[in-house]
């Protein structure tokens, strides 16, 4: 066993992890070698250092204030909606985003039909509007969805 | 690897009140600023709030709010990284103080310097009595790799300790 090797075992015997094997390779190794041993004594009086640090209790303001917040969140999926607290499920998100794309690009291609004569109705006008308001909500939905992903991973 | 566990069928409050010490703890020691963790605990039992309220379901609490506490304090601190300065403020604090605080506040200032994963693995080790097999889980890693962590966590705080005791403090490592 090389002296890192030994360095890295040491660490694990502090959290009493090792196993067997290595319990009895780590002994030999620093029956023979001075600098690990001394390691080793420097690391076991880091330990005794380490567990100085108390723990700390959540201040009561601060466990008041988690639960103010927590009561004070909306209820019902359409004021969360609306305070960003709701998630769409993400197969309904791509399909939306999907979807959106598709009628954002028609939309500004505008109609189909290539020769068309004669005055141009109102048809897209009325309708590009409405498109625009579609087009907020899917950078909504797709903010979401990222959120969602990232909360996910947690 | 994962061992299994019965799914938590608690309100909020009882969860709160079961797991509020312990991840205050963590956050308190993982970002090292009273004010700063009561923000980052507050958004830690929101989320959980939140992801009960859709009905989500979660495994393991404890195990949940450390990832999700671990993940928030790492976006706080990459969020606060400029505000480093502190430190010298602090150092020059911790001169009155007498030979036992100031080895302690030493330490808390070596552990508060440790980068991720190895303030995390530290922490979750020495203070939260984790296993290896768990803080693997929670840092989303092998048991090997902590392994490495906490090896090389515990070297960087030695190696700032006595560093710290070279420019004069009394005491040894
Ligand atoms: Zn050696």
């Amino acid at each position: 066993m090389n002296c890192e090797h030994c360095r890295q075992l040491i660490s694990v015997a502090v959290d009493q992890e090792l196993t067997e094997g290595e319990r009895g390779s780590l002994d030999e190794h620093l029956a023979q070698c001075s600098e690990c041993a001394q390691y080793a004594e420097q690391i076991r009086e880091l330990e005794r250092l380490t567990a100085e640090w108390e723990a700390s209790v959540m201040p009561f303001d601060v466990e008041q204030a988690v639960l103010s917040r927590a009561r004070a969140k909306p209820h019902g999926w359409l004021p969360r909606l609306w305070s960003g607290s709701y998630r769409i499920p993400r197969p309904v998100a791509w399909a939306a985003a999907v979807l959106l794309l598709v009628l954002t690009v028609d939309a500004v291609r505008g109609p189909s039909i290539p020769e068309q004569t004669g005055p141009v109705n109102s048809g897209p006008a009325l309708i590009r509007p409405a498109v625009q308001k579609i087009v907020l909500t899917e950078s909504d939905v797709v903010s979401t969805y990222t959120t969602q992903a990232v909360s996910k991973d947690l | 690897m994962t061992p299994a566990r019965k799914t938590d069928s608690h309100s909020f409050t009882q969860l709160f009140h079961l797991h509020k010490n312990h991840t205050y703890d963590f956050v308190l020691k993982m970002l090292g600023d009273k004010d700063a963790a009561a923000d980052v605990v507050q958004d830690v039992f929101v989320k959980l709030h939140e992801h009960m309220d859709r009905n989500l379901p979660i495994e393991d609490t404890k195990f949940w709010l450390f990832i999700v506490a671990r993940n928030l304090c790492l976006n706080y601190l990459r969020r606060h990284r400029k505000q480093q300065p502190l430190d010298s403020v602090i150092d020059s604090l911790e001169h009155s103080y007498n030979a036992v605080d100031s080895r302690l506040s030493a330490l808390r200032q070596a552990v508060g310097r440790l980068d991720s994963p190895y303030k995390e693995g530290l922490i979750l080790k020495v203070y939260q009595g984790f296993t290896y097999a768990e803080i693997a889980e929670i840092l989303g890693t092998t048991v090997p790799a902590v392994r490495a962590i906490l090896f090389k966590a515990r070297n960087q705080l030695r190696d700032e300790l006595n560093r710290t005791q070279a420019k004069g403090d009394s005491y040894e490592l």
